[in-house]
């Protein structure tokens, strides 16, 4: 009786959603968890944020959302350090380390696309479980004293940045580097599941 | 003169043809119409795209089950693939041997974000079923199983 409650308590688990999304307001979670970056170091929110605060964007090798939006990657991480604000890509997609997730592939990838920021490996998707990260790509936002300020897109136009109207990140970076308060505070956007162990 | 006007003619039917076959575009204008039930039955609505692994997985098991239930439930497959992707799209429709009308997504981002329930958060998989009055009986994120939809499905129609 016992087996049968477990295995049901376990395929209950295994459908349900991911945690809520991360509330405006709450502090950075798992700031001191240690996850291996693409040179191989070891790196935490902790050692990346800035004076300003953090810029973390759950992202992957493959999802085409991640594809059409990686061209803004590396502006955003200029931006976000002429405004003294950290910035880090994690990759939680476990149930794909054997195969377009693996380690190798996340190094390759960041190569290819010329990442010019850290790209991490989410080890047991602690951190996405954590944030209640959804989706690739996913962006959360944090301030000088570690709180979640911006939640969500990085703006309104994956496909092509030229046309970009709502850049929901870029505001947002240039409001906490100005001290000003964030007009648009969470947005939603297209993207693909992250791949849990469970999913 | 002549060759102008049947130049002009063809090219105003070319451009006005409204739709391929059964793959057509869903827009803000029918976007209501395509997600609601009718004729009595209740209504899925699965949001897909070729690229996504999980949709791809859970795919034929909403082709068997609107087989099971067709003279209850209708599905309706919504792509999310982008537009250069439509001849992926209507090759993998063809190997699922769906046969019946099916959408592609034309809408900027957030404009279909904004048509979509405050509940859906922007990642696919994402499956809706509203029972034959359009109330939402439950709404999946991520890839589900034949026996979780089929179990809802029965709630929806019953």
């Amino acid at each position: 009786m016992n087996t049968i409650a477990i295995v049901l308590i376990l395929a209950l688990l295994g459908a349900s959603s991911p945690n809520p999304e991360l509330e405006i307001g709450k502090t950075l979670p798992k700031a001191d968890t240690e996850m291996k970056n693409i040179d191989g170091k070891m790196v935490s929110f902790n050692s990346l944020k800035k004076e300003n605060g953090l810029l973390v964007i759950f992202s992957c090798n493959t999802c085409p959302w991640v594809i059409r939006w990686q061209d803004r990657y590396n502006e955003l991480n200029d931006m976000a350090m002429k405004n003294d604000i950290g910035m880090v890509l994690v990759n939680s997609n476990e149930a794909y380390r054997g195969k377009d997730d693996s380690f190798e592939a996340m190094v390759e990838h960041a190569k290819k696309n010329s990442y010019s920021m850290p790209y991490t490996v989410d080890k047991n998707h602690e951190i996405a479980d954590a944030f209640g990260a959804n989706r690739t790509p996913h962006v959360f936002l944090f301030d000088k004293d570690d709180k979640l300020v911006y939640r969500g897109a990085i703006d309104d136009n994956a496909k092509s940045k030229e046309d970009v109207k709502e850049p929901y990140l870029k505001n947002a970076i240039k409001s906490i580097g100005s001290g000003s308060s964030i007009s648009t505070k969470t947005t939603k956007s297209l993207g693909c599941t992250i791949k849990r162990i469970d999913s | 003169m002549k060759h102008i006007l049947w130049a002009s003619f063809f090219i105003l039917f070319a451009c006005s043809k409204p739709e391929e076959g059964n793959l057509r575009a869903i827009d803000s204008d029918n976007f209501a119409t395509v997600t609601s039930p009718k004729n009595e039955k209740a209504v899925l609505i699965n949001l897909w795209a070729t690229w996504c692994a999980p949709c791809i997985e859970e795919f034929p098991h909403l082709v068997k089950l609107q087989e099971k239930y067709k003279d209850q439930l209708d599905i309706v497959f919504i792509s999310m693939d982008f537009p250069e992707e439509k001849e992926a799209v209507k090759a993998f429709l063809k190997k699922m041997n769906v046969d019946w009308p099916t959408y592609m997504n034309s809408l900027p981002e957030q404009e279909f974000i904004r048509l979509m329930p405050d509940d859906f958060y922007g990642a696919i998989p994402y499956t809706m079923i509203k029972d034959k009055h359009g109330n939402t009986v439950e709404q999946f994120m991520g890839k589900h199983s034949y026996d979780d939809f089929e179990q809802k499905i029965q709630a929806a129609i019953n």
